[in-house]
């Protein structure tokens, strides 16, 4: 398994292409930084949504909370302009 | 304006005599927010209502009952005036009597009626399976089942069970009923133990004479009957409510109010001769105060200030006494100041006029402690900041004051100030609408202006050739954060300082100053330059126009800022290990100011995009210079003639519209186009309000907050209330 993990990162190292392109891994950092912060959001969110259910002096809260993974993906940002 | 306004703690001591007038002029200035007494005195017990206060809660238990059940809910009002105690006494009862007989009937209606859905509920399967109902039962060689279930399971799972010689399924839409005789020697209740395999909702049958579809059909009647009743008395309780609700809300303010009276007495402590009721007021009114109580029952009260609260914590050093004590103090009732407690005095947030609707924000969050700063004024300056700069639009910015205008004319109360919050959003978005080229709905009105006017802002950064601007906003919403989070830092260091010592201001304020200052300063020197971007340096020249150029700090700088940023981490692994952890926030919440400019780029291009769907453009330059929009067919034909010159990024919804030759397909366009701006323009502003107010509020209390804010502080809740409905008698 790692033999064959291995061999796949020289292909694709030799093969060049997109994943050698410095670009294109940045855009991929982006992108999966995004969906990391989605990710993250999707429980957030629900919890935040059932503790207003009990209690609506919770929004706040709830929002601050529900915003915070956002960062993640302006910190992936940084790469953008680095690379 | 960073402080709340400063409360005073009095005490109003005196004889039980005068308690009635006490309260009274008391509760008429409205302004004493009294604590309830904690038996802190020896000798003194915590006061019972008044007399009367019994029946007077009572009677608004009524009445917010009966509100309750005509659905009175406060816009009925028919106007303000006084109302009299036996007036009320009396209308009261008639009302009552009224409802309550309606209520009555409307409950057995309700029952019967659901008595009667719940048999319909029984029998409508009976009704659909067709069957006489004494036919399902009572047989001496045969069994019979009924229960919702699929048919062809049942008969699948007979045809193979044990001891059933014969059966047969009839099925309606989604009932069976079984029969099946038994084999000999069987045991009783053999069918439905062979039917435990199956999914099926077995049925009792119901005993009744008729058969079912007509004793449905009668319920169905029955049902009907019952609800014309009870949309009989629905419409007379709707009458009642009509005539009576303006009357209820006076009578439950009325009766609010003297049961707040009554029941103060509760909070003060009390001996068999003296009451003291204690309780803060803002220190500008307690004069207004206690001229108020000495008006009303002369020196048969004595009304004192016995603390000015100051704003660092609680504890004896901290509170300044006020000058006139002593002696004064001696004379008062025994025990009467042995102590303070350590109570926190309410807060009144105090912001001026045009800060004040801030306070919504900040209260979102969680109002203000006494000893704490209150941030208002720093929201009030940077909220609408980002915000504007985000959109920055003029059409969207006047759109926004608009609606700030009109919530801030209309309503009171969170409306209004959300209107005020709104107004000045607005008049920021227009301000840097402006600045980004007199942006109109994305379109750069600047080029109306007459002659051939160069606006120094090329724009958002959205077209090829303002790239570098896209890039300079980014620096320069980076050193806004840099200098919000050395405000939060500075304010965290203060209060620090104010509360405790210099140790603890150096420890958990300056430690952060340090770190947060130094790794940027280091980032905008030139030490280690490689991996570090040009645009961080050129921006400052775009920014101003050229009028300052920076090529990073020197070296000598980025080498005395790694000094303070290790400087910065040993003074938090002395004074807050635990925090170490979060050494990398200073860089981190500085970046996550990036937002601003993105947020700007995201909104500027969602205009774009509408305006491109709609109108057609192109990019000038040979596609590196900006877009501009086609609008007309003429034009576009002259651009689609020009290829070398203009590239096209989009024909265009209206400009397949030719005022030359006005045909159908161009007339469609021309609305189909406009719907789509409208449409794409609303979505933006809405997107808007989502986006860059939210992400502003984040900054305000995420980053910005998180440095030196906590909330949590006490309302103030004066002793007193504001008539709606009613009139005073006076």
């Amino acid at each position: 398994m790692l033999e064959a993990t291995n061999e796949l990162g020289n292909v694709a190292l030799q093969a060049g292409g997109t994943l050698t392109d410095a670009n294109a891994a940045a855009a991929l950092a982006v992108g999966l930084a995004a969906l990391g912060a989605g990710y993250a959001e999707r429980g957030i969110g629900s919890a935040a949504v059932g503790a207003m259910a009990e209690d609506d002096d919770l929004f706040v809260n709830g929002l601050i909370l529900t915003v915070l993974p956002e960062t993640i993906v302006i910190l992936a940002l940084v790469v953008v302009f680095i690379v | 304006m960073l402080r709340p306004e400063r409360m005073s703690k009095v005490s109003v001591t005196g004889s039980k005599r005068v308690i009635d007038d006490v309260i009274e002029a008391t509760y008429e200035h409205h302004s004493l927010h009294v604590t309830d007494y904690d038996e802190r005195y020896e000798g003194f017990s915590p006061g019972e209502s008044l007399d009367g206060a019994e029946t007077v809660n009572e009677k608004l238990v009524t009445v917010r009952s009966l509100e309750s059940i005509l659905d009175v809910e406060g816009d009925e009002a028919d106007g303000a005036r006084p109302i009299d105690d036996e007036a009320l006494e009396a209308e009261l009862a008639d009302v009552r009597e009224r409802v309550n007989d309606l209520n009555d009937r409307r409950d057995e209606l309700k029952a019967e009626i659901r008595d009667r859905e719940e048999e319909l509920d029984r029998m409508e399967p009976f009704a659909d399976l067709g069957i006489e109902l004494d036919l399902l039962g009572g047989y001496d060689s045969l069994e019979v089942v009924v229960g919702e279930a699929k048919p062809e399971a049942v008969e699948a799972t007979l045809a193979d069970a044990d001891g059933i010689e014969a059966f047969e399924v009839f099925a309606g839409s989604d009932i069976v009923a079984i029969f099946a005789r038994p084999a000999d020697g069987a045991e009783e209740g053999v069918l439905q133990d062979s039917l435990v395999g199956v999914d099926i909702a077995l049925l009792e049958v119901p005993e009744a004479e008729a058969s079912p579809s007509e004793y449905v059909a009668e319920l169905e009647r029955e049902r009907e009957e019952l609800q014309n009743d009870l949309d009989e008395i629905e419409a007379e309780l709707a009458a009642v409510k009509e005539e009576a609700a303006g009357f209820l809300l006076r009578a439950e303010e009325q009766l609010t109010i003297e049961a707040e009276k009554k029941q103060a007495p509760l909070s003060f402590a009390t001996t068999e001769n003296a009451f003291i009721a204690e309780g803060w007021v803002p220190t500008e009114t307690f004069s207004d105060l206690r001229a108020a109580i000495t008006d009303a029952v002369g020196d048969h009260a004595e009304v004192e200030e016995l603390e000015r609260a100051s704003f660092t914590p609680d504890g004896d050093h901290h509170t300044e006494a006020v000058a006139d004590g002593g002696a004064e103090r001696e004379a008062a009732t025994d025990g009467g100041h042995a102590t303070h407690g350590s109570d926190d005095p309410p807060v009144v947030q105090n912001n001026g006029s045009a800060a004040g609707p801030f306070e919504l924000l900040v209260q979102g969050f969680g109002r203000p402690k006494y000893s704490e700063f209150d941030p208002t004024l720093l929201v009030f300056l940077t909220f609408p900041l980002m915000f504007g700069f985000m959109i920055g639009d003029v059409g969207y910015g006047v759109l926004y004051a608009a609606i700030g205008a009109f919530l801030y004319s209309r309503y009171d109360g969170t409306f209004r100030e959300l209107g005020a919050v709104a107004l000045w959003a607005g008049g920021f978005t227009i301000l840097f609408g402006i600045y980004f080229g007199i942006d109109v709905f994305g379109y750069h009105a600047y080029q109306l202006l007459p002659g051939d006017v160069h606006w120094p802002v090329d724009g958002k950064g959205l077209s090829p050739a303002d790239i570098d601007w896209a890039l300079s906003f980014l620096v320069a919403s980076v050193l806004f954060g840099l200098a919000h989070l050395n405000v939060g830092h500075i304010l965290s260091f203060v209060s620090n300082y104010q509360q405790h010592d210099l140790k603890h201001a150096l420890y958990e304020g300056g430690s952060w100053l340090l770190i947060l200052n130094g790794a940027w300063v280091w980032i905008f020197s030139q030490h280690l330059p490689g991996p570090k971007p040009d645009f961080l340096f050129d921006s400052f020249s775009i920014l101003t126009f050229g009028a300052v150029s920076f090529a990073g700090f020197p070296v000598a700088v980025g080498y005395a800022a790694i000094v303070a940023i290790l400087l910065g981490i040993v003074l938090l692994a002395i004074g807050e290990p635990p925090e170490l952890a979060e050494v990398l926030s200073p860089i981190v919440n500085v970046i996550s100011y990036a937002r601003i400019m993105a947020v700007l780029l995201a909104k500027g291009g969602m205009a774009l995009a509408v305006n491109l769907l709609a109108f057609g453009a192109y990019i000038g330059e040979g596609g590196e210079g900006s877009f501009h929009f086609i609008f007309s067919a003429d034009y576009l034909e002259y651009i689609q003639n020009h290829p070398e010159e203009y590239e096209l990024v989009f024909a265009g919804i209206t400009t397949a519209f030719d005022p030359a030759s006005i045909g159908a397909v161009g007339v469609v366009a021309l609305v189909g186009g406009i719907v789509v701006a409208v449409v794409g323009h609303i979505v933006v502003l809405a997107l808007g309000v989502t986006s860059a107010g939210i992400q502003a509020v984040r900054l305000e209390y995420v980053e910005f907050f998180g440095n030196f804010y906590e909330g949590g502080g006490d309302s103030y809740l004066p002793f007193g209330y504001d008539r709606q409905y009613t009139a005073d008698e006076e």
